[in-house]
């Protein structure tokens, strides 16, 4: 299925090479910067095409989103029809500021809540506090469906289930571990030595977090504010459970409209573009950040 | 919270006894900074520790019990450990582990797929990074954005056989989503594609921090470089395969809720209906809390199994 | 039966950085040819070339005659052992020597001999099942040329293979390596910054700095006849002292002059420095080796005419040997980039006889050994010898 690839690159994974040295296996008798540049066009053209594939889907939605019904199924000509029917069928401002609000109040808790965790399981050690941490961090593995049963009935039973609250700190708790992790393999990093001198100087081990760990720890901030706003901006279940309808984000708006199933194909990809929109930008202006973050936790 | 040690109430205790302990020890004030470390770190850690507990810890304890009972959210009745009993005598139940197991097929590829596109990558071809960027973007998409997609690509009138009657195989489309196996298939090739990013990005950073003379070195030693990507370099990754491995078997069992939820709703009849997805249609379709929390305990059990099981592998293995 | 040959090989980076300028080197079959030269001087560039891993900008390099600039390093039929070892962590020490034996097909059973042999030779066999992280240094190191030897190839490349080892076992895995090249007769090629390392080692030393050639000759010949002042000062230790100084016409011959002193240039030693003659009335530099001076009052046949007295610094005691930094009148020669950080140690070395009773503050009367004096263009640092 793929287009015809030349004999130097092997179909199968190519082995990492060297510095500046691809030499090929291709025939001899192509001099050897022939076979080099022959090499590196298969490759760019493999990348090429794995890029297609991940970028067809966007570009279907993108392309669909500007269409009517009828040109959706002529798959041809364009038209704004899409846009006011998903207005017209979706609260769409208002989830987008939902959304929005449920992220950033989530963040700050997850932020205040990690940094200050973090610092204490990496800097601050007190008896136990290997073990909690571990515990902390194992928690990454409870997958949410164990849990939301009684987290909604614990929720509905404290009323935090009609308005933002009950979501906030289920997104909160849901991030809590990572960031915790991240946050502290990022203080790990930062010497002993700098913090006894700070203590030294006289000041109390809480305003050290605040005015020293704090300052130095903002690339790791950054990250772990990129990462939770992905994947809360991006999370329908419990989107879909703990927030009331006038209170949905745009996520959980957008699948209980395809639910539905009588809104047209063209409105729900521009339902689509439009929620995933801000996720993506967020992630084009912090790539840097997100891979990172991803990349620090198989530091162990 | 009885994390506190003697510390505090020592000190403020014997007087005199401190001051000869003070004549041997020079720093006195060390243990007092000890104790103010200790204290600031319970501090600071507690919030954390509160949240996660109250919110994550607890309800499992709470859903041990639930599953124990059979309740509509009106009357509640205790069953006790035959609920779980009569749940591995249910049909349903394994057919819907059996989804589960199948879509484990998937993980090989959501690995796989990845090792090749890093290896790619590597090769540091003109432009890569910006085809890096390009295939991390899929990561920042919403499962539902991605299921909405995947949804038009499998349907009888979608984009997958559009494309197969341009290549001239019009005869073989099919609605992938009609039959039970075929969607779990359309499923799970949804699912490898939205792992491709996140998988690539783990190998390509694991290639970047492989010690270049060991590549080298295997050069001059002979091997070709088919040799030296599985001889050298996948042994040297372990560590990283392993990462991506947890991550993917950790996402096929709790992240496929969204993609099932647009795509299929967890049809045609329990097709794809996988653990996750069925606590919910359970516990919030149905209203069956009880049974819906007995699925969630069972889908923990498993999840902590596969954890465990990855930090023995981990453990002895050597350093990668 | 193993010939390198490096015809004007050139190593030129995309952003015009010079790594190795036309570098022409032949290696003997059988012989250990060393590298030495500074940190960046394209030793170890120069190295990779041979090996493969490294492409060559312009020149060729040739294994038994036949052109290999375009052969792939494991068709070149040659072993490295690399400065960091490169032992793969995850294999055992005996899996690691094997290694590329198992990828050319040879017989199990040969393997098993070779590696066996290979293990007999560096001392090994007790820790054959151990993986690398339980090893130490220097357990390592033989691991890695154990790794090279039983390849059996046609020539070994080292990259600062010692480097990484602590004094004490630097010095007899040098003894180590040497033997083992001799017994092996394989051709070698060993890249080192260690000077001492090179002359111990080395039938032959080729000196690169910047990467060009300075010299290359046997050991003994660089430390006797150094092409120019960089071999000068870079063999040798401690350094040739190197004294910016006027040559003068005497009634008794050419005589060096500097800082208040004279010293009379023997005619044997005119003789072999031809070039002498032009730079008569000019500036040079003079080169004289620590080595070369000693106290006059310990020595039996004093000639007059080649000492000097010289203000002492500072007496250092080695036990074996005595070194005397003693202060001349005039400027040392310092030469190129280091003029900028360095200042000028109007201070001489000599090591002397320990029973010499010269101290700190005191006048010295050192007797220069004038058949062993060397002079150098000043400018473009030659040597003025035949």
């Amino acid at each position: 299925m793929t287009a015809p690839v030349t004999p130097a690159a092997p179909a199968a994974p190519a082995a990492p090479a060297g510095p500046a040295d691809p030499t090929p296996s291709a025939p001899r008798w192509l001099g050897q910067r022939l076979r080099r540049n022959m090499s590196a066009w298969a490759l760019f053209g493999l990348m090429v095409i794995v890029a297609v594939v991940m970028l067809y889907p966007f570009w279907y939605i993108v392309d669909n989103a500007f269409r009517s019904p009828g040109q959706f199924d002529r798959q041809s000509g364009h038209s704004l029809s899409g846009w006011s029917e998903l207005f017209a069928n979706l609260p769409v401002g208002s989830q987008l500021v939902n959304s929005m609000l449920v992220c950033a109040a989530a963040i700050v808790i997850i932020l205040v809540v990690s940094t200050t965790a973090g610092f204490a399981f990496a800097k601050l050690r007190y008896r136990g506090s290997g073990t909690i941490f571990l515990l902390v961090v194992a928690a990454l593995m409870v997958p949410l469906q164990s849990i939301i049963i009684p987290e909604y009935v614990n929720l509905a039973k404290f009323g935090l289930t009609n308005s933002y609250t009950g979501a906030v700190l289920v997104y909160a708790a849901l991030g809590t571990p990572f960031a915790t992790f991240l946050m502290a393999t990022y203080y790990r990093g930062i010497s002993d030595e700098l913090i006894e001198a700070a203590v030294i100087d006289g000041l109390g081990y809480e305003r050290t977090f605040l005015l020293i760990a704090i300052p130095l720890s903002l690339p790791a901030i950054a990250t772990v504010t990129v990462l939770q706003f992905i994947q809360i901006w991006d999370d329908l279940l419990v989107g879909l459970l703990f927030l009331p309808t006038s209170q949905r984000t745009i996520t959980a708006g957008l699948a209980t409209l395809s639910a539905g199933r009588t809104t047209s194909i063209p409105a729900l990809m521009a339902g689509s573009l439009i929620s995933a929109i801000p996720a993506i930008v967020v992630y084009l202006i912090f790539q840097r950040h997100l891979i990172k973050g991803l990349t620090l936790g198989m530091g162990k | 919270m009885s994390l506190t040690e003697p510390g505090p109430a020592q000190a403020a205790g014997a007087g005199t006894a401190r001051r000869r302990r003070d004549r041997i020890r020079p720093a006195a004030g060390s243990s007092r900074l000890t104790r103010r470390r200790r204290r600031a770190g319970i501090l600071l850690s507690l919030p954390a520790v509160a949240l996660v507990l109250a919110l994550l810890g607890a309800p499992i304890g709470q859903a041990v019990y639930y599953s124990m009972t059979l309740w509509n959210g009106v009357t509640a009745t205790w069953i006790g450990p035959s609920a779980y009993t009569a749940t591995f005598k249910d049909p349903i139940f394994w057919r819907v582990l059996e989804n589960n197991a199948l879509l484990l097929i998937a993980v090989p590829f959501a690995i796989g797929i990845p090792l090749a596109i890093a290896a790619l990558l590597n090769e540091h071809v003109r432009g890569w990074r910006f085809f890096r960027s390009v295939y991390f973007l899929p990561t920042a998409i919403s499962w539902v954005v991605i299921g909405m997609f995947a949804l038009r690509f499998f349907s009888a009138t979608g984009v997958l056989n559009q494309l197969l009657a341009k290549v001239g195989l019009g005869a073989s489309a099919t609605d992938m989503l009609a039959g039970e196996h075929s969607a779990l298939a359309a499923l799970a090739i949804t699912f490898i594609w939205s792992m491709l990013g996140t998988n690539t990005i783990i190998f390509l950073t694991g290639m970047a921090t492989l010690d270049p003379t060991l590549i080298e070195a295997a050069k001059v030693d002979g091997l070709s470089r088919r040799q030296i990507f599985f001889r050298v370099t996948l042994p040297l990754l372990t560590r990283f395969i392993q990462f991506a491995f947890v991550i993917t078997v950790i996402s096929a069992f709790s992240a496929l809720f969204s993609l099932i939820f647009v795509m299929t709703g967890g049809g045609p009849g329990f097709g794809t209906t996988t653990l996750e997805f069925f606590v919910y249609q359970t516990g919030f379709q149905q209203v069956q809390f009880g049974t819906g929390a007995l699925y969630g305990i069972i889908l923990f059990v498993i999840m902590a199994v596969v954890g465990l099981v990855q930090l023995r592998l981990i453990k002895p293995g050597d350093e990668g | 039966m193993s010939r390198i040959v490096l015809d004007a090989v050139t190593k030129r980076y995309p952003d015009g950085t010079i790594a190795v300028n036309s570098l022409d080197l032949e290696v003997n079959d059988g012989e250990l040819l060393v590298l030495v030269g500074p940190s960046g001087c394209g030793k170890t560039t120069a190295l990779r070339m041979v090996a493969g891993l490294e492409e060559v900008t312009s020149g060729f390099i040739r294994i038994d005659d036949k052109p290999v600039n375009d052969v792939e390093p494991r068709h070149r039929d040659i072993a490295m052992v690399f400065q960091s070892y490169a032992l793969y962590p995850h294999l055992s020490v005996y899996d690691n020597i094997a290694f590329s034996l198992k990828y050319r097909k040879i017989a199990k059973s040969e393997v098993r001999r070779r590696v066996a042999e290979a293990a007999r030779i560096l001392e090994l066999e007790p820790y054959l099942q151990r993986k690398p992280r339980q090893l130490s240094g220097g357990q390592r190191q033989r691991v890695a040329m154990g790794r090279a030897i039983v390849r059996q190839p046609r020539a070994f490349l080292m990259d600062e293979p010692l480097s990484n080892l602590d004094a004490k076992l630097r010095v007899q895995m040098r003894a180590e390596i040497a033997q083992l090249q001799r017994s092996l007769g394989t051709t070698t090629i060993y890249v080192t910054h260690d000077q001492i390392e090179a002359m111990t080692l080395g039938t032959r030393v080729a000196v690169i700095s910047g990467g060009l050639l300075q010299q290359v000759a046997a050991p003994q010949e660089l430390y006797t006849r150094p092409a120019n002042l960089f071999v000068a000062g870079f063999i040798g230790s401690p350094p040739m002292n190197l004294i910016d100084a006027k040559l003068e016409r005497g009634e008794d011959g050419p005589a060096v002059v500097f800082g208040g002193h004279r010293l009379l240039v023997p005619p044997e030693v005119a003789a072999e420095h031809p070039a002498l003659e032009q730079y008569l009335g000019r500036n040079i530099v003079l080169g004289v080796r620590p080595e070369s001076m000693q106290d006059a009052d310990l020595v039996h046949d004093v000639d007059p005419r080649a000492i000097i007295e010289l203000p002492v610094k500072l007496r250092e005691e080695l036990g074996s040997e005595v070194h005397i930094h003693a202060a001349i009148g005039t400027a040392a020669h310092v030469s190129g980039s280091e003029s900028d950080d360095v200042h000028s140690l109007a201070t001489m070395v000599a090591r002397m006889d320990p029973r010499t009773s010269i101290a700190e503050g005191q006048t010295a009367r050192v007797q220069v050994d004038t058949a062993a004096l060397h002079f150098f263009d000043p400018d473009t640092g030659a040597s003025f010898r035949r």
